[in-house]
C-alpha cells in the first residue's frame, strides 16, 4: 500500500472513531449530560473530519462539514443557542457526515436525499443568531452548562509553527485560537516576518507562526488534545509556565525553528513582546505530551497475537515434558518454567487486550438506527446505552453490528407499540430500548431490552405449526416458544415491511452469534418487555473447547456448541430407512454423526453402547449427537487457521497444538450435517 | 449545495483616477484567495497608490489576511502608498484575533 493510501486508510479509521465520539457528545447534550466542553469536543470532532477531507480532496464532505462546523462554532461561543431542535438537526447532520465519509471511502457517489436540506438548515441556524435559535424557552436545553467550572488557573505558552501546507489541510488557525479562547484568557501574537512580497508569495502556502499565551483552568492534556486536532506534533509545543524553573521560563522545543518557510531559514526572532525561552529548562516536565497513543497496523498486531499463541503452545509442551522430571531433582528448573508459564499467560492476555476495543464503536451507530426506524414506523423510541466502554476483540466487534441492527429493527417494528397503543395500555408514549454490555465470567454479555408488547406466544406457536416448524400436538414451555423466533422462516408480522417481517432476521442473528462462538437467548414477559441476552467470547484467537478422543486421534469441540453429554442406553439409537442413525432423547429424534466415520479414523470404538454422545447445537439451531470414544477434558486452545497452513477440510473449523505437541482438529459442528439434512428441517421433531 | 460551485476568476482591482481601488467582497473565505492574490498583483502592477476598500468584509480567512500582508510588503517594496479604507468590524477583529493587530496598525487606515 502506498503512503497516500495508508494515510487515507488511517483517516477513515479516525473518522469512524471521531464520528462515534461526535454522536456520543450529541447524545450527552440531548440527555442533558453535556457541558461547554462537550460542545467544544463536538466542534473539534467535525473540524478534524473536515481537515482530513480537505487534504484528500473530498470537496462534498468538506462543504457539508464546514456548514456543520460553523453552527457548532456559533453554539460554543454563544452566538447560537442550543435547543432541542438544534440537537435534532445536529444529529441528522451527523448521519449525513457519516454517509459522506462512507461514500468517500468506497469511492462511490452518495445519492442526494436530505443533504442539501440539512446543509441549508445548518447555514440558516448558524446565521439566525441566538434569539432565532430559541423560539421557545421550553425547547432550550436548559441543562447544558456552558460555563466551565471554576478551577485553579494554569499558564501555558503555546508555540504554533505550522507547516506550509496548513491551509491545504483545511486548517483555519482562527478556529484553533477561538477554541483556546473558550478555555481561558488568550493573547495571540503572530510572526509575519516570513510572509514574502506578492511576487514570491504562494497563495496556497502558510508563512505565519504564532505564540499563544493562555491562562486557563484546563489541564495541559486538554490543551494538547485541542491542538492535536489541527496540528501535527512537530508543529506545536506547549510549555507550562507554572512549572518554570530558573529564570521563569521553560524551553519550548522547536519554538525557534522556522518550519513554515520551508526550512531554509535556520532561526527566526520571537515576536515582539514575547519573552525568549530559557535555554536550560526542564523540557520533560514542562512540555505536554501531544500524542499519547500510536496506530499500529492490524496485520502486525495479528502477527504478534500469532507469535504469542505459538509461545503459549511451546510453553504448554514444556510443561508437559516437565511433568516427567522428578520434582526433587531440578527445583530451579521447575520454578523457572512455572514463572515462564505465568509470564507467557500474562503476555497473552496483554496482547489480546491490544486487539480489544470498546463496544461503543458498535453502539455509536445505534442511535441513528433507532431514529430512522422509529421515524419509519411512526413510533417514539428512546435509546439508553450502558457499558459502552466494555472492551471486546476487534473481530467480534466487527461482526456484532449486523445482529444488533436486526434485533433493534425487530424490537421497534414488532416490540414497541405506537404511542396511542402505549397510552391505551397505561404506558408512557415513548418506548425505551436499553442496550447494555458487561463482562461476566470471562465473556461479554450484551443485553437488549425493549419495554414493548413482548412475544405473543399464541401467535408464534400458531405460525410455527403452520410452517411445520413444530408439530400440532407438541407440548412446548414458554421458553421454548419464545426461542421459536430464532427458527428459520418464522415471522409473525402481518405484512412484510422493509424493516423486518421476512422471517430471515432472527435465525441469521442466532447464526451470526454462534459463528462468533457465542449464544443468544430471549426472555419475554407479554405486555411488559422482551430481553435478548447475547453471550460472546472476548476473543476469537483462543477457544474454550472440549478435547475428545476418537481412536488415536484427538479433536476439539467448541464448548459454545455443547449442550450435554450422555452414554446412550440400549434402544435409544435407531436406524432410519435409507438414512443414518438417530438418538431418541426426551421425545426428540436427534441425528447422530459418528466422528470416526466422518473423518475415517481407524481403530475407533464402533460399539455404540461403549461410546459417548455429545449433544451439540449447530448454527442453524439444530441439535445433533456427536459420537466419540472418550472425553479427555476441557481446555482453552489457541486457534490456528487450517486454510492458511494446509487446506480447508469439510467439518473442520481450524486446528490447535496441544501440550503433548500433537495437532488436534477443531470440529465445525455446523458443517457436519451439510448436505445431509436441509436447513429447513424442524427445530425439534417428535418421537413417534 | 451552494458552496460546491467554483468561483469565477475575477479581479477586484480597478483604476479610478490617480489611484487603484481594490474593493474587497463580503466573503474572503479560503476559496477567495485566488481572486484576492490576482487583484493585489493587478493593483501593484498599476504603479499607483492603492486603496483597499474593506468596508464590506464580513468573513476574513487567515489565508486571505496573509495575502493582504504579502500585498502590503509588495506595495512598500515598490514605494506605492496604500491604505485600508473603512475596514469593517470583522476585518479589524480578525487581524486582532490572529495576533496581527500591530501589522494592521502600521498601515494607513482611512475612514
Amino acid at each position: 500500500m502506498d503512503e497516500i493510501a495508508q494515510l487515507r486508510q488511517t483517516y477513515f479509521q479516525e473518522c469512524d472513531e471521531v464520528l462515534s465520539e461526535f454522536e456520543g457528545h450529541l447524545m450527552a447534550l440531548d440527555e442533558g449530560r453535556g457541558n461547554a466542553e462537550t460542545l467544544r469536543a463536538a466542534f473539534r470532532a467535525i473540524h478534524s473530519i473536515k481537515g482530513g477531507a480537505s487534504a484528500f480532496g473530498y470537496r462534498r464532505l468538506v462543504n457539508f462539514a464546514h456548514a456543520l462546523e460553523t453552527l457548532l462554532d456559533k453554539l460554543r461561543n454563544g452566538s447560537a443557542t442550543l435547543t432541542a431542535d438544534t440537537i435534532s438537526l445536529l444529529l441528522r447532520a451527523a448521519d449525513i457526515v457519516a454517509d459522506l465519509v462512507r461514500a468517500a471511502q468506497s469511492g462511490g457517489e452518495l445519492i442526494e436525499k436530505h443533504e442539501s436540506a440539512v446543509h441549508d438548515a445548518l447555514v440558516l441556524r448558524a446565521d439566525a443568531g441566538p434569539e432565532a435559535n430559541a423560539p421557545q424557552a421550553a425547547s432550550t436545553v436548559a441543562s447544558v452548562n456552558l460555563t466551565p467550572a471554576p478551577a485553579d488557573k494554569h499558564h501555558f505558552r503555546i508555540a504554533f509553527n505550522p507547516k506550509p501546507d496548513l491551509f491545504q489541510r483545511g486548517v483555519e488557525p482562527q478556529l484553533l485560537i477561538a477554541e483556546l479562547r473558550q478555555s481561558g484568557s488568550l493573547t495571540a501574537t503572530a510572526d509575519a516576518s516570513a510572509v514574502p512580497a506578492l511576487e514570491e508569495f504562494d497563495p496556497k502556502k502558510n508563512y505565519l507562526t504564532w505564540t499563544l499565551e493562555l491562562e486557563t483552568a484546563s489541564s495541559a492534556e486538554a490543551i494538547a488534545e485541542t491542538l492535536s486536532f489541527v496540528a501535527d506534533e512537530e508543529e506545536l509545543s506547549v510549555t507550562n509556565l507554572d512549572r518554570a524553573v530558573g529564570n521563569g521560563a521553560i524551553q519550548a522545543p522547536a519554538a525557534d525553528t522556522d518550519q513554515s518557510a520551508g526550512g531554509d531559514t535556520a532561526a527566526k526572532p520571537a515576536p515582539e513582546g514575547v519573552p525568549k525561552a530559557a535555554a536550560n529548562g526542564d523540557e520533560a516536565s514542562g512540555t505536554a505530551p501531544v500524542v499519547s497513543s500510536i496506530r499500529v497496523d492490524l496485520h502486525k498486531l495479528d502477527t504478534l497475537v500469532n507469535l504469542v499463541g505459538e509461545l503459549v503452545i511451546s510453553q504448554a509442551m514444556l510443561n508437559e515434558q516437565l511433568s516427567l522430571v522428578p520434582t526433587d531433582k531440578f527445583p530451579g528448573l521447575i520454578r523457572g518454567v512455572q514463572e515462564l508459564s505465568q509470564h507467557a499467560r500474562n503476555l497473552q492476555e496483554s496482547v489480546m487486550s491490544m486487539r480489544a476495543q470498546p463496544v461503543k464503536l458498535v453502539f455509536a451507530r445505534l442511535p441513528r438506527l433507532v431514529r430512522e426506524v422509529a421515524a419509519e414506523t411512526g413510533k417514539r423510541v428512546r435509546l439508553v446505552m450502558i457499558g459502552e466502554d466494555t472492551e471486546i476483540d476487534k473481530t467480534v466487534i466487527e461482526h456484532l453490528h449486523d445482529p444488533l441492527t436486526h434485533m433493534i429493527r425487530n424490537a421497534i417494528d414488532h416490540g414497541i407499540e405506537t404511542p396511542e397503543e402505549r397510552m391505551a395500555m397505561g404506558k408512557p408514549p415513548e418506548g425505551v430500548i436499553r442496550v447494555s454490555a458487561s463482562h461476566i465470567g470471562g465473556k461479554i454479555v450484551i443485553q437488549l431490552a425493549d419495554d414493548g408488547r413482548g412475544i405473543n406466544r399464541q401467535k408464534v406457536l400458531a405460525r410455527a405449526i403452520e410452517k411445520d416448524i413444530v408439530l400440532r400436538d407438541q407440548q412446548l414451555n414458554d421458553e421454548q416458544i419464545d426461542n421459536l423466533i430464532f427458527a428459520p422462516g418464522l415471522t409473525t408480522a402481518a405484512a412484510v415491511s422493509n424493516i423486518s417481517g421476512r422471517g430471515v432476521g432472527m435465525d441469521i442473528v442466532r447464526r451470526n452469534i454462534q459463528r462468533l462462538g457465542g449464544r443468544i437467548t430471549i426472555r419475554s414477559t407479554p405486555g411488559i418487555e422482551s430481553i435478548f441476552y447475547l453471550s460472546l467470547p472476548l476473543t476469537l484467537a483462543v477457544l474454550d473447547g472440549m478435547v475428545v478422543r476418537v481412536g488415536d486421534e484427538t479433536y476439539v469441540v467448541p464448548l459454545s456448541n455443547m449442550v450435554e453429554t450422555l452414554r446412550p442406553q440400549p434402544g435409544q439409537v435407531r436406524t432410519l430407512v435409507g438414512g443414518g442413525d438417530v438418538l431418541s432423547l426426551r421425545g426428540e429424534y436427534v441425528p447422530m454423526v459418528y466422528l470416526h466415520r466422518k473423518f475415517a479414523v481407524e481403530q475407533a470404538n464402533t460399539d455404540i453402547s461403549k461410546a459417548l454422545v455429545m449433544l451439540v447445537e449447530t448454527d442453524a439451531s439444530m441439535r445433533i449427537g456427536l459420537v466419540v470414544d472418550e472425553i479427555v477434558g476441557q481446555q482453552q486452545v489457541v486457534i490456528k487457521s487450517l486454510e492458511s497452513n494446509y487446506d480447508a477440510i469439510h467439518g473442520i473449523g481450524g486446528a490447535t497444538i496441544l501440550g503433548n505437541g500433537r495437532v488436534a482438529l477443531i470440529v465445525d459442528v455446523s458443517m457436519l450435517l451439510t448436505g445431509g439434512i436441509s436447513p429447513g428441517s424442524p427445530l425439534v421433531s417428535n418421537a413417534a | 449545495m451552494r458552496s460546491t460551485k467554483s468561483r469565477k476568476s475575477e479581479s477586484w482591482a480597478e483604476t479610478k483616477g490617480a489611484e487603484c481601488r481594490v474593493a474587497l467582497p463580503a466573503r474572503l473565505d479560503p476559496a477567495a484567495i485566488g481572486n484576492l492574490h490576482k487583484s493585489l498583483l493587478a493593483a501593484a502592477d498599476q504603479k499607483k497608490p492603492v486603496v483597499i476598500d474593506a468596508e464590506q468584509v464580513s468573513t476574513l480567512s487567515t489565508v486571505c489576511a496573509q495575502a493582504l500582508l504579502a500585498g502590503a510588503k509588495s506595495f512598500q517594496k515598490r514605494n506605492l502608498p496604500f491604505c485600508i479604507k473603512r475596514p469593517s468590524d470583522v476585518f479589524v477583529a480578525t487581524f486582532d484575533g490572529l495576533g496581527l493587530f500591530s501589522s494592521l496598525m502600521s498601515w494607513e487606515i482611512r475612514q
